[in-house]
C-alpha cells in the first residue's frame, strides 16, 4: 500500500514539474478606464507553478496606491495534465489623471524570470453625473458615435445600484444594421460617483456598422426586484422593523436606456485602392511556404495569415496570379478573439501551389489593402517575397490539395444508388394459417352484435324504468308481485298439514290484499260480493272466492274431517281461482 | 413391467409420428414447395401449392403464389395473387412491394382516376374481416357502456360511451363504404386480349390490353364474356379465357 502511495506521489510530482516547464503570467484588470474616485482591481495569474516564495513585482504602479488583495489557488486537470494556477490580487487607487501602463508583472522561479503582458489604464476626470437621490439607474453608451462603415465601436451597458437587487433580467437593445459580438463576461465592480459608492454591473459589446448613414441603437431594458426602504412612519423606524425587515419592501422595477443614434461615415471613395480588401481596422499579413525546393508536379502550401483588430471575418485575398504554378485554394479559417475591448483575430488562407516548370520562382510580395480609421487613410500591409527552387520531378502531378490540416469544404458523401430490384422473399410461416375472409359463422356473430345489442339495450332500458317505478310506488310493487308471492306461499302448503285451511285462507286473502290494495284480512264470505264486485271481478269468480273461504272456515271451525283428495282439490281450485283473478284484475 | 409398457407406448408414438411425417400432408406439400422454390424449380413449387392444400383464403398463401408465378414468368397470375394478398394482409409491406415490382413489368400504362372518397378507407390498414370485427367490437362496447350508463350516471362512463359511439359511427360508415364499393377485380393472363364493343367477336375491337393489366368486372354473361372497366374509364367486353378473376 505504501509503495502505491509513493508511486502516486512520484507521478504527481512529475506531472507538477512538467507543468512548471510551461510557466505563464497574465496581468488582468477588471476595466481599463476609471475615474479618480474609483478603485481598480488587478490580478496577476501565474499558471504552471505550485509554490512561490515571493510575490510578483509589478512595474508602473507608482501612480497608484497599491494594496494587497490576497491570493487564490486553482488546480485544473485537462486531458490528463494537471495545471496549477495561482492568482495575486491588488487594489489600485489612482493618484493622478492620465494614461498609464501597468506591468509587466515579473516573477522568479528556479532562477528564471517570467514576465506578463502590459495593461494600459486610463484615469479620467469624474464626469458630473446627476444621480439625484436615485437608488438605481441604467446607462447605455457607445465609445464613438461617428464611426466609419465596418469600424468597430464598443457599446457599454451599465446598471448602477445602491439597493439590494434580485432576479435582474437584461434585455439587449436592437442592433439593426450592426454586426455585434459580446466582449467578455458581465463585470461587476464598485464605482464612486460624487462621493457615493455604487455597485456597477457592466456588459460590453463590439459593434460594426454594416452601412453608412444613420443607425439607431434601440433602448436596452432591465427588469429587477429591488429591496428598498419603506417611507418613514411618523413615529420613526422601529427597532423590530429593521430586525425583521419589516421596514423594507420588494419592488419590481423596469428601466430603459435612451436610444443612441450613430452617424456612420462611408469610407473615402477617391483614395480607395482598386484591390481594397474591405477590412477596416489595423491589420498585418505574413506568409510561409511548406517547401522551398519542391519538384515539378509536387505540391507546396503557401499559408497566408492576416492578423489584426477589426472586421477580420470579412478578410479576403485579392485575385492573385502565380505564373508557372497551378493553384488550388482551400477554405479559409478564421479565429476570432478579444483583446480588451477590441475584436482581434487572424484569418488563415492556404493555397496549394503545384509548380509546372523547373527553376527559381519568386512569389510575392502579397499585399493587403485596408482602411485604418485612426489615421482615416487606406494603408497597405504586405508579406515578404518568397523564393522557391523547383527541381525536376515526375511528370505526373502528385498532389492537388494543400498540405497540413485542411478544412474539407462541401459535402463529399455519396448518395447510395440502387443497383437492382427484386421480389421480397416468400413467407415461410404458413403452417398455421387461418382464413382471412369472413366466414358465415363470423358474419352471423357480427350481425347479431349489431342487431341484438340495441334490443338488449332496450330491454335493460325498460327493466330499469320498471324498477324505478316500483321503487317509487310501493302499492304498485305489491300489485306486481302479488301473484308470485301467492305462488310462493301456496307451494309451501302441505295437504296433510292440520293448518291447511288457515294457510289457504291466508294466502288467498293476502293475494287479494296485495292485488286490490284493500284490507281483506278480516273479510267474511258474506262481505266478498260487496267488496270484490266493484273491483271488476266477475260474479262467478266472486262466488268461487266465497266458496273457498267458506270451505276454509268450515275446515277451521267445524272440525269436520276432510280427506286428502278434498284437501288437494281445495288447494288446486284456489290456484285456478287466483290465476283467473289475475287475468280479470289485469283487464 | 411398468417400464416395459411405457417403453412400448413411446415406441408406438414415435412410429405413428414417423408414419404421419411420411404422408403427403399439407405441411409436407408446403415444405416441398418452399424447397423447390429455393432450388429455382418454380413450376414444381407452384404445383405443390396448387394441390388444393388450402380451402380458404389467406394472404400469405396468395403472396407466395404470386412469387411462384412471377418467377415462373406468369406475370398476370402473379399480379392477381399479389392483389389478393394486399387485400388480405394490407399491412404487409412485402406484398405491396412485390405487387408494385410486378406491375412495373406490365406493358400497358393506364392512368388511375381516383374517386373523391377513395382516400377515406380502411383498406390500407385492415382487411374486410378485421374491419367487420372492429365494427362488431365497437358496437358491443358502445351498447355495453350505454347500458352501464342507465344504471350509473358517471362522467367517465359517459365520455367512454361517447367515444365508442363516435368511433362506431365513423368506422361503420367507412367500412360500409369499403364493402359496398369493393369491386370484383380481374387481371389479364394472356399476352394480349381484345376488348370488344359488345359480346361477340364480330363487334368492333375497342382496344387491346396486355398481360398483367388489372381491371374491374362490371358485368358477366354465362362465364364466357365479361364487361371490364379500366381505371382510366375505358370499358368493353372481353372473353374470359384470357383473364383471371
Amino acid at each position: 500500500m505504501n509503495r502505491l502511495r509513493i508511486f502516486y506521489g512520484v507521478v504527481f510530482l512529475f506531472v507538477c514539474n512538467l507543468s512548471l516547464a510551461n510557466v505563464n503570467l497574465e496581468l488582468k484588470a477588471e476595466r481599463t478606464t476609471i475615474t479618480m474616485q474609483d478603485e481598480l482591481w488587478i490580478t496577476v495569474s501565474i499558471r504552471g507553478i505550485r509554490n512561490l516564495s515571493s510575490y510578483p513585482e509589478i512595474a508602473g504602479t507608482d501612480k497608484f496606491e497599491v494594496q494587497n488583495g490576497g491570493t487564490t489557488s486553482n488546480m485544473s486537470i485537462l486531458n490528463g495534465s494537471i495545471t496549477m494556477t495561482k492568482g495575486f490580487r491588488y487594489l489600485l487607487i489612482p493618484k493622478a489623471i492620465g494614461i498609464f501602463q501597468i506591468g509587466p508583472a515579473k516573477v522568479e522561479v528556479n532562477g528564471q524570470v517570467y514576465s506578463s503582458n502590459l495593461l494600459t489604464i486610463k484615469i479620467v476626470k469624474q464626469k458630473n453625473v446627476d444621480t439625484g437621490n436615485k437608488l438605481y439607474f441604467i446607462k447605455g453608451e457607445v465609445d464613438n458615435k461617428t464611426p466609419f462603415v465596418n469600424q468597430q465601436i464598443v457599446y457599454t451597458f451599465k446598471f448602477y445600484t445602491r439597493a439590494e437587487i434580485s432576479n435582474a433580467k437584461w434585455e439587449a437593445p436592437s442592433f439593426e444594421g450592426l454586426w455585434k459580438e459580446e466582449i467578455g463576461k458581465q463585470k461587476e465592480y464598485r464605482q464612486v460617483l460624487d462621493g457615493v459608492p455604487w455597485n456597477v454591473t457592466e456588459i460590453k459589446m463590439a459593434l460594426l456598422p454594416n452601412s453608412a448613414g444613420k443607425i439607431v441603437i434601440g433602448s436596452a431594458m432591465l427588469v429587477a426586484n429591488v429591496l428598498t426602504n419603506k417611507k418613514r412612519r411618523r413615529r420613526g423606524n422601529s427597532l423590530f422593523d429593521s430586525f425583521f425587515d419589516m421596514g423594507r419592501e420588494l419592488k419590481r422595477v423596469r428601466l430603459r436606456t435612451e436610444e443612441i443614434e450613430l452617424d456612420v461615415k462611408s469610407l473615402p471613395v477617391s483614395t480607395k485602392p482598386a484591390d481594397f480588401s474591405g477590412l477596416v481596422g489595423k491589420f498585418s499579413i505574413n506568409g510561409s511556404l511548406s517547401k522551398n525546393r519542391p519538384a515539378v508536379g509536387d505540391s507546396t502550401t503557401l499559408t497566408l495569415r492576416i492578423r489584426g483588430k477589426g472586421n477580420i471575418r470579412d478578410a479576403k485575398l485579392k485575385n492573385m496570379e502565380f505564373p508557372g504554378f497551378k493553384v488550388y485554394q482551400d477554405k479559409p479559417i478564421a479565429k476570432i478573439g478579444q483583446n480588451g475591448t477590441d475584436i482581434v483575430g487572424e484569418k488563415i488562407f492556404k493555397l496549394a501551389l503545384v509548380p509546372q516548370n523547373v527553376g527559381i520562382h519568386k512569389i510575392g510580395p502579397i499585399e493587403l489593402s485596408y482602411f485604418n480609421p485612426e489615421s482615416e487613410k487606406y494603408e497597405m500591409a504586405q508579406t515578404e517575397i518568397f523564393s522557391m527552387e523547383v527541381i525536376a520531378g515526375e511528370n505526373t502531378e502528385k498532389l492537388s490539395h494543400v498540405q497540413g490540416t485542411i478544412a474539407v469544404s462541401g459535402d463529399l458523401k455519396k448518395k447510395v444508388m440502387m443497383l437492382g430490384e427484386d421480389l421480397m422473399p416468400i413467407k415461410r410461416d404458413v403452417f398455421d394459417l387461418e382464413n382471412e375472409t369472413i366466414s358465415n359463422d363470423e358474419k352471423l356473430i357480427i350481425f347479431l352484435s349489431l342487431i341484438l345489442m340495441p334490443f338488449v339495450f332496450v330491454g335493460f332500458y325498460f327493466k330499469r324504468n320498471r324498477s324505478k317505478r316500483l321503487g317509487q310506488d310501493s302499492g304498485l310493487a305489491k300489485r306486481e308481485k302479488a301473484f308470485n308471492n301467492f305462488l310462493k306461499r301456496h307451494r309451501k302448503i302441505k295437504p296433510a298439514s292440520d293448518k291447511i285451511f288457515v294457510e289457504i285462507s291466508t294466502s288467498l286473502r293476502q293475494y287479494l290484499d296485495d292485488k286490490l290494495g284493500m284490507d281483506v284480512m278480516g273479510l267474511t264470505p258474506l262481505d266478498v260480493p260487496r267488496k270484490l264486485l266493484p273491483k271488476g271481478i266477475s260474479e262467478q269468480s266472486v262466488k268461487k272466492v266465497q266458496e273457498i273461504l267458506k270451505n276454509c272456515e268450515m275446515g277451521i271451525y267445524s272440525g269436520q274431517e276432510y280427506g286428502k283428495s278434498n284437501r288437494l282439490k281445495l288447494k288446486e281450485s284456489t290456484i285456478l281461482l287466483v290465476k283467473k283473478l289475475e287475468k280479470e284484475i289485469r283487464r | 413391467m411398468k417400464f416395459v409398457s411405457a417403453f412400448v407406448l413411446l415406441i408406438s408414438f414415435s412410429l405413428s409420428f414417423a408414419f404421419a411425417a411420411e404422408k403427403n400432408t399439407p405441411q409436407t406439400n408446403l415444405y416441398k414447395a418452399h424447397d423447390a422454390y429455393d432450388n429455382g424449380d418454380y413450376q414444381t413449387a407452384l404445383e405443390y401449392y396448387n394441390k388444393g392444400y388450402y380451402s380458404f383464403e389467406n394472404g400469405k398463401i396468395h403472396y407466395n403464389l404470386g412469387n411462384f408465378n412471377f418467377r415462373n414468368g406468369k406475370l398476370g397470375q402473379a399480379i392477381f395473387h399479389y392483389r389478393k394478398a394486399v387485400k388480405l394482409i394490407p399491412r404487409d409491406a412485402d406484398a405491396r412491394f412485390n405487387l408494385g415490382h410486378a406491375k412495373k413489368k406490365t406493358i400497358d400504362k393506364i392512368e388511375e382516376v381516383s374517386g373523391k372518397f377513395e382516400m377515406i378507407s380502411l383498406n390500407s390498414f385492415l382487411n374486410l374481416k378485421e374491419s367487420a370485427y372492429l365494427v362488431g367490437f365497437l358496437s358491443v362496447f358502445f351498447w355495453l357502456f350505454s347500458i352501464l350508463l342507465l344504471y350509473r350516471r358517471n362522467e367517465w362512463i359517459k365520455w367512454t360511451q361517447r367515444v365508442f359511439m363516435y368511433f362506431f359511427i365513423i368506422v361503420s360508415i367507412v367500412v360500409a363504404k369499403d364493402y359496398l364499393t369493393d369491386k370484383k377485380n380481374g387481371v389479364v393472363v394472356d399476352q394480349e386480349i381484345k376488348v370488344y364493343s359488345a359480346i361477340g367477336r364480330n363487334n368492333v375491337v375497342l382496344f387491346t390490353i396486355h398481360e398483367g393489366t388489372e381491371f374491374v368486372i362490371t358485368n358477366s354473361i354465362e362465364d364466357k364474356w365479361i364487361q371490364l372497366l379500366l381505371t382510366d374509364g375505358k370499358k368493353g367486353w372481353a372473353r374470359t379465357s384470357g383473364v383471371i378473376f
